[in-house]
């Protein structure tokens, strides 16, 4: 762990340790949720805070807190998800009724956390945080609905559900910061999530697992392009999921189709436009070397 | 884009020559042409390293 996700992490701790509404039963499981997101890295804490040091004379200790706050809305809305899509593999999913109890904790604590700090400008963040909040559930909700079976459809759903969640966490930086947001940072925040959701998509069908996406039936720009496919794997798959017959997949075949047929350099393609867009904007943008190289990772 | 991707799956010579700079897409921004060329470039393989 580097020295920010440390900081972060030290908060975290710390944000639950003194909660004083929290009962000793949900700050244990509070804390063990937290822990299981350690190792991954504060993605969404790092953005807020690079954004508030890029924008601010000298650094507020109180950054580090609401950076952990951010974290704290990102996991509810992960466990959230989990829980929705039955995914297995994080410890939450084992007990989900506590588990849904924590995550209303964590939703609540996130906010609370901004508003007992010492920023100036933190109601205007509440309120970034409570409108980007909204947008990423109504995302979410069409995720569930699984209606997004076209290019743009599909894009704005990803947008409003990740895109969300990114462009927040780097506007409540920047408002902190100065009291005001800027449209270019608001672009290139969402485009951050729109690219991290593509790669995500591409990964979900490297197995033929529970998590396999085309399995679950589930579209994405993958699917969406071998789906518009004229040939007897996509016939087989638009079976599949028509539940018109029974259908045998070949996974060999499938995969290969997939992955020479062009499915997936589409997905990388879409990918690509906005890491373009994503890097024409981060141009232009005056922040540190440090912040600008771990924004230019994550939009790569 | 997901036309442009067939069409060009289906006639790889074609991106030969957009690569060369003796074609162009017409209808598709300088952004996209730059996306598509670098999804039939080598950068391909960065995304190929996570499918395999």
């Amino acid at each position: 762990m580097n020295g920010l996700d440390e900081r972060i992490n030290e908060s975290l701790d710390i944000l639950i340790e003194d909660e004083t509404f929290l009962g000793q039963e949900l700050k244990y499981l509070l804390k063990s949720f937290k822990e299981e997101k350690t190792s991954v890295g504060f993605s969404f804490g790092k953005l807020c805070y690079w954004h508030y040091e890029a924008f601010s004379d000298s650094i507020n200790d109180d950054i580090y807190k609401v950076a952990a706050a951010v974290e704290l809305l990102i996991l509810s809305f992960d466990i959230i998800d989990d829980l929705q899509d039955k995914d297995s593999d994080n410890s939450w999913s084992r007990t989900p009724e506590l588990s849904l109890n924590v995550a209303l904790a964590m939703l609540i604590m996130a906010s609370k956390t901004i508003d007992e700090s010492s920023f100036e400008h933190k109601r205007a963040a509440i309120t970034l945080l409570k409108e980007y909040a909204l947008k990423s559930i109504s995302g979410q909700q069409l995720d569930l609905l699984n209606n997004c079976r076209d290019e743009d459809s599909y894009v704005q759903m990803i947008t409003l559900k990740s895109g969300s969640l990114t462009a927040m966490s780097c506007l409540i930086g920047e408002m902190l910061a100065k009291g005001e947001v800027t449209k270019e940072i608001e672009a290139y925040g969402k485009y951050i999530g729109i690219i991290q959701q593509i790669k995500n998509d591409i990964q979900s069908l490297k197995a033929w697992g529970p998590k396999n996406d085309l399995l679950n039936k589930r579209f994405s720009l993958p699917i969406i392009y071998l789906l518009s496919q004229q040939n007897d794997i996509s016939k087989s798959v638009a079976n599949y999921y028509n539940d018109d017959i029974v259908t045998v997949l070949d996974n060999n075949e499938t995969e290969n189709e997939l992955t020479n047929g062009g499915a997936i350099r589409y997905a990388v393609t879409v990918k690509n436009v906005y890491k373009f867009k994503a890097l024409n904007y981060l141009e232009n943008v005056a922040i540190s070397e440090l912040g600008k190289e771990y924004l230019q990772k994550l939009i790569r | 884009m997901i036309n442009v991707i067939q069409y060009l799956e289906q006639n790889p010579s074609l991106v030969a020559l957009l690569k060369e700079q003796k074609a162009s897409l017409i209808g598709v921004s300088s952004v996209e042409q730059n996306a598509i060329l670098e999804a039939f470039s080598g950068e391909m393989n960065v995304e190929s390293d996570i499918w395999n």
